[in-house]
This record gives C-alpha cells, structure tokens and sequence, in this order.
C-alpha cells in the first residue's frame, strides 16, 4: 500500500488562487476526508493528486516517489467520481474489468479479480446491466468496484454519498468504511458535509480559501473546533459575542450584554481581561426550563417553533441580541411563552476575536 | 393519447408541405415515366457501362469526401466541445460563416485558387517545388475540395453537439484506470460520439452525393456526376424518361448507403443512442 505526502501545493487559476501552500501527509491505510465549502480547492486538490491537473508549486508524492510529472494514466491512483462517470456504452462487469483489459491482463485473471470485487460490493447477478439499467446505490458501487479492482495505491473519493437518498447514505457509509478496512487502502475523501466527513475519516482535514484550517480526528474536530468559520460549519448554530471581565485560575467571567457567562479557564486559553470574543454553542447541547441545577440560567421569549419529529426547533429572543436556537426532543411551549434556559459552560466554545 | 396528437400537429405543417411538395411530384414521376417508358431507362441505365461509371464516380467521390470530412471536423470538433476558451463563440461563427457565401461564388472562389495560373500553382512553381503546374482543375479533386470546403461546417456542428454531451469525467475516469489519450479515445469518446458520426456523415454524404453547382463548376463540363445528368437529361437532351430514371436510381443507391452505414453502427449506437451519463 502506499503512504501520500503533499508539500507546499499551490494552485493558481489566472489571478485565483485555489490551493495555497498545502501540505499534508496520509498515512498507509488511512482513510482522510478533505471537508470545506464548494471553492474552498479540496476539488482541485484532489484533481492534483489524480494527475487531472497540474500543480503550479509543490509536490505529490506516493510513497516517497514525485507524482508531479507522470500523467494520470501511470499513477495507479483511482478516483470514484460525483457523478460515478459510468462508461455508458459498457456493461457492468466490463466497466469493472475496463482497467483490467486496458493493462492487457489474462483473461482468466481479469474473471477472477471482477468476480471478487463485484461479490465484495455485492453486484452479483447484475454483470450483465448497463448503467442506466441500474439503480443509484447500484451504479455507485460498480464505480467503486471499477476502481478499487485496480488495487490502486491512493483512492480519492469525490462525494461519494451527496447523490444518494437518506437510507442508502447510511448504508453505504457503512459499505465505504467496511470496505476500506478489508482492503487497507490510503483513501482520501472530499465532502462538504460534516457528517459524512466525520463518519467516514479517521482524521478531518478543514479547508477555507484553498488553505488547511484544522486537522483532527473527528471528534476533535467537531468538539473543539479552532475557529468560528469550523465551528459553524460543524453545525454550532448559535454565536454571540462578549468581552472577558476577569481571569482566575478555576474560571474566566464573560460580558454578554446583561449575562455574565463563566467558563472553566481550560477552555479560555490566553485571554485576558478586555479580550472581545465570540462564544458558540450547539442547538441540542441548550437546556430548555429545567437546568438541574447546572449554573447560568437566561430568561428568554419564544419566538418560533418547528416541529421536525425526532426534535423540535425553537427561536428563543431576548436572552442576547443575537437570537438563539435550541433544539429539544420533547418540547411543550408556544410562541410568546417566556422561557428559562441553561447553557453549559463546557459546551460553550470560546474564540478569541482580533 | 392527447400529448402524441399535439405533437403530431406542431409538425404538421412540415410534413404537408413534403407531402404536397415533395413525395406527391416524386410519385408523379415515377409513375408517369413507368407508364410512358415502362423500365426501359432503368435497365438501360443499369446495363450501360457509360452510366454505370458515372454512378461509380459519383458514389467514390461522395465517399472520399465523407472521410476526409471526418478526419478533418474530428479533431475540430473536439476541441469546440472541449475548450474553454471566451473566444468559443467566434470560433462558431467563423465556421458557420462560409454559410453565408453562396455555393457558386465559393466554386469561382476555388478556381482562382486552383486553376493552371492559379494562386496555389503560382505559389509552388515560384517556390521551385513544381516544374509544370498541376493539373487540379476540373478533375475529381477540385470537386472533392470544393464540397470539402462546403460541407465541412455540418461534419463540424453534428459532432460537437455530441461530444458535447459526453462527461469529461469519462474521459478522466479511462486515465486513472490507466489508458494513454489514445486508448481513452478509441475506448470511451469515439464509442460514445457515434451518433455525431452518423449524424453528421449522413448529411455530408447525402449532399455530396446530390451536389450539382460544386461538381459542374469545379469538374467542368466534362465532369459527369448523378446530378449532372439529371439537369443535362432535362435541359439539353429533354429525355426526361431517363432523367427520372437517374433520379430515382440515385435516391436509391443514397438510401441503400445510408441503411448500410446505420447497420454497420447499430449495435453501439443503440447503447449510446440518445442517453447521457448521468
């Protein structure tokens, strides 16, 4: 298998700089997911390892060897497309055995290998279809087949779930995973959305502007993420300001408007009194009327509710100027109502502002 | 039910203008020349080693001028679908431009060029290349670059249609599954752009077949093909019994080509016939 270093890529589209200064090192068998918004460069990034596009500073390497000047076609890297780029003049298996019969492969061999693979992402009984005989889930997995018979020594996954429905997402997140693991494959993955990134990964690469921002296991992450862009983008929701008023040891008070918010000092690193600040705090992680006993409740106004099944989303004004959402599972309380809520001190994030 | 009558209507006035204008004349003729002549001009034109040739000619010559189209508006074509260039839309108008240029002064245009004390022999007698200008002139490749010249705007627009529908990422998935450009080609885009090539060799080939102004300016006087016959049956020997006779002989031969090239094609076509990825 094979361990994929990137160092210092750059590239620049006339005055546009897609990918800035960008290294990064994918260790043997592991499985990154490059997460940010559409034109962040995670796209060219990948087109870059591909071999699709040239960097214009830096280098690709696969194990130690430069990429930069061998074309695609001699990288033995496979890419599993957005849109699957089925050959649509082929059937399944001979999608699958297109690599195969291009590096002029025995035949037999090439039977066997397909046979393989196509019980792996279990195809059988569907060699014979042509992809538009073939539902989504279905084309998605000989895509993945096409390129993971190859045994390629990087694999690049372009949004592999974005196409699919709700329930076929989750099982072939399952499938991706399962099959990554049997096969140990160096597998980088480019999403712009959370979930799949950190279901998929065992580390989350967030870019923003062609840059890398954070790098982290999943948990990492989407627990403390480094800035307000990554906190928002992990679905923190609510962002309000304030100003630290005193640093202790134990705990660091907070000004927002009329609350004083104290939060544990571990949580606040180097900031001092007058510091302004933007503080953040998941919708699901704010305790609606009874608090238990935990510190800082806020009087609020309902503004809003939205009844979503498993949960219900309520706008709550008044507490800041800025309005705060919650989400609570069971919930019983109409717009007008006035409101108590609790917000955790550790599960408020804390980012300094300049 | 009702959508499929809409749509039969929306095309009704195409299909009564060639009903009325075009098959009733073509009915007409032919059986007025079968009541009059009965086969005779068929089967003289059949059995006669003079019209025979004329046919051969005219089928060789539609042929050469179908495939060097298609070498030609290939490549150009794929680079009109594929570029990215802002320039895209004048490199369209400079090829539909010769449209605007009648057939006649194009075919004057290439007698400048080609005659005995024309540009291009000048031009290589000056250079020292020839010694004795070369004889283009009212022979079979002056015709065949003149409907070249004509033509080549349909090969061009019919297959940068479809190529235009063609994925890219098809194009990049046969790399990274390790094909050089070449093989990618005849794998995946020359497979996939068949209904271009069909398409757009109909149209050459149905035009090159039936040309007359081309052939009679460019092949001179002397220089028989289908339709020339035909305009030098009704106009100069007023045998208008053989002229239908031609005529009907070269939409069947035209027809015969056409349902060959389509069978030769068929089976891929059918699996790339109309359907994109998705």
């Amino acid at each position: 298998m094979a361990m994929l270093q990137l160092d210092r890529l750059t590239k620049r589209f006339g005055d546009f700089t897609a990918v800035k200064d960008l290294s990064l090192t994918v260790a043997d068998g592991e499985m990154v997911a490059l997460l940010g918004e559409s034109g962040c460069g995670k796209t060219t990034t990948l087109r870059m390892i591909a071999g699709f596009s040239e960097a214009d500073e830096g280098v690709v390497s696969i194990d130690g060897r430069v990429m930069n000047s061998i074309p695609a076609f001699k990288r033995n890297v496979g890419i599993f497309f957005q849109n699957y780029a089925l050959f649509p003049h082929l059937t399944a298996y001979d999608n699958i055995a297109f690599g195969l019969k291009v590096q002029r492969m025995d035949r037999q061999v090439i039977h066997t290998k397909v046979a393989q693979i196509i019980r792996m992402v279990k195809l059988e009984g569907l060699e014979k279809r042509y992809p538009r005989e073939l539902s989504g889930g279905q084309q998605q997995r000989v895509a993945l087949a096409r390129a993971l018979v190859m045994e390629p020594s990087v694999m690049l996954l372009d949004e592999p779930l974005s196409n699919l429905d709700a329930k076929l997402r989750v099982e072939m997140q399952v499938e991706i995973k399962r099959i990554q693991r049997v096969l140990g494959i160096t597998t980088i993955i480019v999403t712009h959305d959370q979930e799949e990134a950190i279901s998929l990964a065992d580390r989350v690469v967030v870019m923003d502007k062609g840059r890398i921002v954070q790098v982290g296991k999943p948990e990492e992450v989407f627990e403390n993420p480094a800035s307000p862009f990554i906190a928002d983008f992990m679905g923190f929701v609510n962002f309000f300001s304030g100003t630290v008023e005193s640093v202790t040891e134990e705990t660091t008070g907070i000004r927002c408007g009329e609350h004083l918010i104290e939060q544990s000092s571990a949580l606040c690193a180097d900031m001092a009194a007058g510091d302004s600040v933007k503080l953040a705090i998941r919708p699901e992680k704010i305790l609606v009327s009874d608090c238990g006993g935990s510190s800082n409740p806020l009087f609020g106004r309902i503004e809003s509710t939205t009844y979503k099944g498993n949960i219900t989303r309520v706008e709550i004004s008044g507490v800041f100027p800025e309005p705060l959402f919650v989400h609570s599972s069971d919930f019983h309380g109409s717009p007008g109502d006035s409101i108590g809520v609790c917000l955790p001190p550790e599960k408020i994030r804390v980012f300094k502002t300049k | 039910m009702s959508q499929k009558r809409n749509l039969f209507f929306l095309s009704f006035p195409t299909t009564f203008a060639l009903l009325v204008m075009f098959a009733a004349p073509m009915l007409y003729i032919l059986i007025h020349t079968l009541r009059e002549d009965g086969l005779t001009y068929f089967v003289k034109f059949l059995t006669d080693s003079f019209y025979l040739n004329i046919l051969k000619t005219t089928v060789s010559i539609a042929l050469r001028t179908t495939g060097i189209l298609l070498l030609l508006g290939y490549p150009t074509a794929y680079f009109l679908a594929r570029t990215k260039s802002k320039l895209k839309n004048t490199m369209m108008i400079i090829i539909l431009f010769p449209f605007l240029v009648s057939a006649v002064v194009r075919s004057y245009g290439w007698m400048v060029i080609l005659g005995n004390k024309g540009l291009l022999n000048q031009f290589l007698l000056a250079l020292g290349l020839i010694d004795t200008p070369l004889k283009i002139m009212y022979t079979s490749n002056a015709v065949i670059i003149g409907l070249v010249h004509l033509l080549l705007p349909y090969m061009i627009l019919s297959i940068t249609g479809v190529i235009q529908g063609i994925d890219k990422n098809l194009e990049y998935a046969a790399a990274s599954l390790g094909c050089n450009p070449l093989r990618a080609f005849f794998k995946v885009l020359l497979p996939l752009s068949i209904p271009g090539i069909i398409s757009g060799c109909t149209l050459v080939f149905t035009l090159s077949m039936t040309a007359y102004v081309t052939p009679r300016l460019l092949g001179g006087a002397n220089f028989r093909m289908m339709s020339t016959m035909v305009f030098q049956e009704v106009n100069v020997n007023f045998n208008w019994g053989l002229a239908s006779a031609i005529s009907y002989i070269l939409m069947f031969v035209i027809l015969l080509f056409l349902v060959i090239f389509n069978f030769a094609t068929a089976g891929i076509n059918q699996r790339v016939g109309g359907q994109k990825n998705a």
